[in-house]
């Protein structure tokens, strides 16, 4: 079955402008994508340039509210009209997602029975810590809370928001620009531009702080260091400035008299881009302020697409998409001169120049779109197994869906787990939330019972107690236990024979479930703790090799202390060196520091912080937080010092984001990681990390530690596991006794 | 993108934005008075709630009690009277467990509640202090001439707040990699943003001067990143001597 999406994007499609260009891409890529797509018009048709190449499509279908009559008049839909009309379209067939654009128009659909079934992609977000009010939170909150995904533009966009609003992390995705070409226009012809003059090209509107003012000078200049260059203008905006009330007017002159300037005024974008295709290098040198922006101007990937190569500001963005060592990043003027000269005068570098631009916008078609988007819906979507349908009808002849309740006081470890179990075709849920560990509506659980196939414990405490004494005969029982339970009374008062399945998170504490509870080993075990690895594969900001990453710090069985040591090792040699603890504070948590012992600790360690000339300044903790994806950027090294751990999902988080996993031999580490990222001591720790950066082993050794926890520990793998272990046959145990 | 600290000039959006940043100091202010107010009160409210659970469990209010429920229902209650009596008796003099007290040993003072006490604070220096967001070689550099109390990304807030300083320098490149700061300036460092705007908004609100640090001025524009360079700055420097002109000029009527 193919997946029906419903796209809308508060455009109005007469005007073609980058909104406009959007809608059209994502339609394209979302159709190429096995998508059946039907795409709203927020205005009526008066001309058919963008929306009849689409009507044409395959698996499309264009729908315009005005012309079917589901609106009076003729105005383009305000975002309040469009929640309701999108509503109602989907009142006759539900879609199976709704792909929409702009912030508006999602803070409406959050309250329509859309949401949940959102895919929004996020514009007018404020690109700044103090622009980002309380009230622009709250809403964005309301938009994710009511997405099933947040397509983010840029990587930049994406870790922005998931710190501002927490709500956003593990929802976020990336959806860049898509770059189409107009039917039938050629590339620029390969080669330079030998025994002519070298053709610059600049398409948009003119405005101060797109420099295109200053850009009229570049040929003059260009002449006096004896290059011969003529500057093509596209565009026929001219921005009128509050503050510079003779710009408009300058402006115009040097377009109409400028040395070496053609002026071609305002053209469509497939004649702007045919005029591109002509010249030699795109212009997109800008002020600096535009170099804070959160977004990636579509005009380059346009460019580079044509082969044409671009002047544009260095900024981290850029330089991750052209490579740090790109020949025409240029701030100023004079770099602008000097990399035109440059380009100008060496045909190799030129050639760079186009070669860069080229493969930086091949990540940018519609083909890489449509597998972005193929990614998205594998993952939201994920395809039935025979086996669980199997199952389902094992339980109830005829039934095709398998019922899985979840029973369980704190379901963090379990929510991307439940996520997943929530998006398979072939399962339906129900989750009995017990109000505390000991705290629980009966009624609620007796209905749970009632219902399910197979019942999940998260936890081995009292809620798998009481499902284990008021199971029904026949159904499975599957206990999840962790560290915490283990050495708690529960297990021994577990009633094993009604327990068809406990689950541990590592073959170290499956051993020692099996040895302290002496139950049969074949009950007990092993599916491993999940990584999200394609929300945490993310790039490595500069310079991330000198930083040494610890999540959670307390209680003090984390042995902050450990790690203090191996960085206080590593700065005496290299002060670049720093720890970044991600962590709420250990007095933050009262049950921790009501306990002397605890306090005693951190009292001591943080004054050894302070006091250090070493470590002051060097370690550095950062706000506890759900963006620990987009925290890992920054990080190289992720640390485990802990004195016991059932499996320290860190490391494994810290290997998924292309860091390097470092490990102390807490007991069943190694059953877990590679020996070859564990540790005897600090010492060895420190050592092993100097020579990882100092050999320039430390990319090579991270994409090694990437594989391993992918094949291991990949939302994918176990999330198979877990769709074995519930499709199994129903229980051949009795019902309990005591029912 | 707009300043939201920005001040001075004839800018009306900058005299706007300095106003803001002056109501937000004030209702922080406001806000530090209703806290302490409120744990006074809760204070007051503690100690009711002990001498109410004294009184109850006092003997003569027992007894009253006992007393006045007989007389509203003799038939029942007046005949249990005489045995409710004899216990009470019996149990006058046996002790009674004390409350319990949540905070048992805790040492509890007066809080800081306003921003202004940090001026009770003694902190004997002739020169400048300057309090810096701070690479190594500009704390270096300033550390030859003036007492530096360099902030970091967890504590800026928190030791601005208590510093006496005269000035709050931004080194342009203390968001270089390897540095405590790493990454303040990249654009989409929320953390890091936010941490820079909050100690701008406390010196904003304590007229201290804004300074940007940039030691590197022959690199261009390019070695000020790209959100710092965005930001109203009161002043760049690039020598320490800069520092102390900076004092001697008064800012801008605006702020």
């Amino acid at each position: 079955m193919k997946p029906r999406a419903l796209v809308y994007g508060d455009v109005d499609l007469n005007l073609i402008d980058g909104s406009a260009i959007w809608v059209q891409g994502m339609v394209q890529a979302l159709a190429r994508a096995g998508c059946e797509v039907t795409l709203v018009l927020k205005a009526p048709v008066r001309t058919g340039r963008l929306v009849d190449p689409l009507r044409g499509l395959p698996g499309v279908t264009v729908r315009s509210p005005h012309a079917e009559r589901l609106l009076d008049g003729d105005a383009p839909m305000q975002p309040r009209t469009a929640a309701v009309t999108l509503a109602r379209i989907d009142e006759e067939k539900p879609f199976d997602l709704a792909v929409v654009r702009g912030r508006r128009l999602a803070g409406k659909l959050c309250h329509t029975a859309l949401a949940g079934r959102l895919w929004t992609y996020l514009t007018d977000v404020p690109q700044s810590a103090g622009q980002f009010d309380n009230a622009a939170k709250a809403e964005l909150r309301r938009i994710a809370d009511a997405s099933r995904l947040l397509l983010c533009q840029t990587e930049e966009l994406r870790g922005f928001l998931e710190a501002a609003v927490p709500a956003t992390a593990g929802k976020s995705v990336l959806f860049p620009p898509v770059v189409v070409l107009p039917d039938g226009l050629e590339p620029r012809p390969a080669g330079t531009p030998d025994g002519r003059a070298l053709r610059l090209v600049y398409t948009g509107k003119f405005a101060p702080r797109w420099n295109t003012y200053e850009m009229c000078a570049l040929p003059r200049l260009l002449g006096q260091r004896g290059v011969d260059a003529e500057l093509h203008m596209v565009g026929d905006k001219i921005h009128d400035d509050p503050d510079d009330p003779g710009y408009a007017d300058r402006m115009r002159t040097a377009l109409e008299t400028g040395q070496g300037v053609v002026w071609h005024g305002g053209h469509p974008r497939a004649e702007a881009m045919r005029l591109t295709a002509g010249c030699d290098v795109g212009l997109s040198w800008r002020h600096p302020e535009m170099d804070a922006s959160l977004e990636l101007s579509t005009k380059l990937l346009e460019c580079g697409m044509l082969g044409v190569p671009v002047v544009l500001n260095r900024t981290p963005m850029h330089e991750r998409l052209f490579g740090a060592d790109y020949p025409l990043f240029a701030a100023s003027e004079a770099d602008v001169l000097d990399a035109l000269t440059l380009i100008g005068k060496n045909p190799e570098v030129f050639t760079l120049a186009v070669d860069r631009c080229r493969a930086a916008a091949a990540d940018f078609g519609l083909d890489a779109a449509a597998g972005r988007l193929t990614g998205y819906l594998a993952e939201t979507f994920p395809e039935p197994v025979e086996q669980v349908a199997a199952a389902a009808a094992a339980y109830r002849p005829g039934a095709r869906k398998l019922r899985v309740g979840v029973a369980g006081h704190d379901l963090k470890f379990f929510t991307r787990l439940l996520d997943y179990l929530r998006s398979r075709p072939d399962m339906e849920i129900q989750v009995d939330h017990w109000a505390a560990l000991k705290a629980h509506d009966a009624d609620r659980s007796r209905e749970l019972v009632e219902w399910a196939d197979v019942v999940i414990c998260e936890w081995c405490g009292p809620n798998a107690l009481w499902y284990a004494k008021n199971k029904r005969a026949g159904q499975r029982l599957v206990v999840r236990l962790h560290r915490f339970e283990l050495y708690a009374p529960w297990p021994k008062q577990l009633d094993i024979d009604a327990v068809d399945q406990v689950i541990c998170v590592s073959p170290h504490y499956t051993d020692l479930t099996r040895e302290m509870t002496g139950w049969p080993a074949e009950k007990v075990v092993t599916v491993p703790n999940w990584v999200d690895d394609r929300q945490l594969d993310r790039p490595k900001l500069a310079g991330a090799q000198h930083h040494l990453g610890v999540i959670g710090i307390a209680p003090s069985r984390k042995r902050l202390d450990l790690a203090v040591d191996v960085l206080e090792e590593l700065r005496r040699d290299d002060p670049r060196f720093t720890l970044f603890v991600k962590s709420k504070l250990p007095w933050e948590y009262w049950w921790i520091w009501q306990k002397d012992e605890e306090r005693e600790h951190y009292e001591k360690l943080f004054r050894r912080i302070r006091r250090s000339p070493l470590l002051a300044g060097g370690v550095v903790f950062d706000s506890y937080g759900r963006d620990v994806a987009s925290w890992l950027r920054r990080i190289g090294f992720v640390l485990s010092t802990s004195d016991d751990e059932s499996f320290h999902l860190a490391p494994a988080e810290g290997m998924a984001s292309g860091a390097v996993p470092a490990l102390l031999p807490w007991p069943g580490s190694d059953t877990i990681y590679d020996r070859r990222w564990i540790h005897d001591d600090p010492s060895a720790m420190a050592a092993s990390i100097a020579t990882t950066v100092a050999l320039g082993r430390w990319e090579s050794d991270a994409a090694d530690a990437r594989e391993q926890v992918r094949t291991a520990y990949g939302l994918d793998e176990v999330c198979r596991q877990w769709t074995d272990l519930l499709a199994r046959p129903p229980a051949r145990t009795e019902a309990p006794a005591a029912q | 993108m707009t300043d939201p600290i920005r001040r001075g000039g004839d800018d009306p959006r900058a005299a706007a934005n300095a106003r803001a940043a002056k109501d937000g100091a004030k209702a922080k202010q406001q806000a530090a008075r209703l806290r302490a107010a409120l744990r006074e009160r809760e204070a007051r409210v503690q100690e009711l709630e002990r001498r109410l659970a004294a009184l109850e469990a006092s003997t003569t209010v027992q007894f009253g009690r006992l007393v006045a429920g007989a007389a509203r229902n003799p038939k029942r209650r007046g005949a249990r009277l005489p045995k409710e009596l004899y216990q009470l008796w019996r149990k006058r003099s046996a002790p009674a467990a004390a409350p319990k007290t949540t905070d048992a040993g805790k040492v509890q003072l007066d809080p800081v509640t306003r921003s202004e006490d940090r001026l009770l604070v003694a902190a004997p220096y002739e020169g400048i202090v300057v309090a810096g967001i701070l690479g190594a070689r500009a704390a270096e550099t300033l550390a030859a001439h003036a007492k530096v109390i360099r902030l970091y990304p967890h504590d800026a807030a928190i030791a601005l707040e208590s510093a006496d300083a005269d000035l709050l320098v931004v080194d342009a490149a203390a968001g270089a990699p390897g540095e405590a700061w790493a990454y303040l300036g990249v654009p989409g460092m929320y953390d890091r943003d936010r941490a820079l705007n909050d100690v701008r908004a406390l010196a904003a609100s304590r007229d201290m001067p804004l300074v940007l640090w940039n030691d590197r001025p022959g690199d261009g524009a390019a070695a000020v990143p790209a959100t710092l360079a965005n930001l109203h700055w009161d002043a760049t420097a690039a020598a320490p001597g800069r520092l102390a002109e900076l004092l001697e000029t008064p800012l801008e009527p605006a702020r």
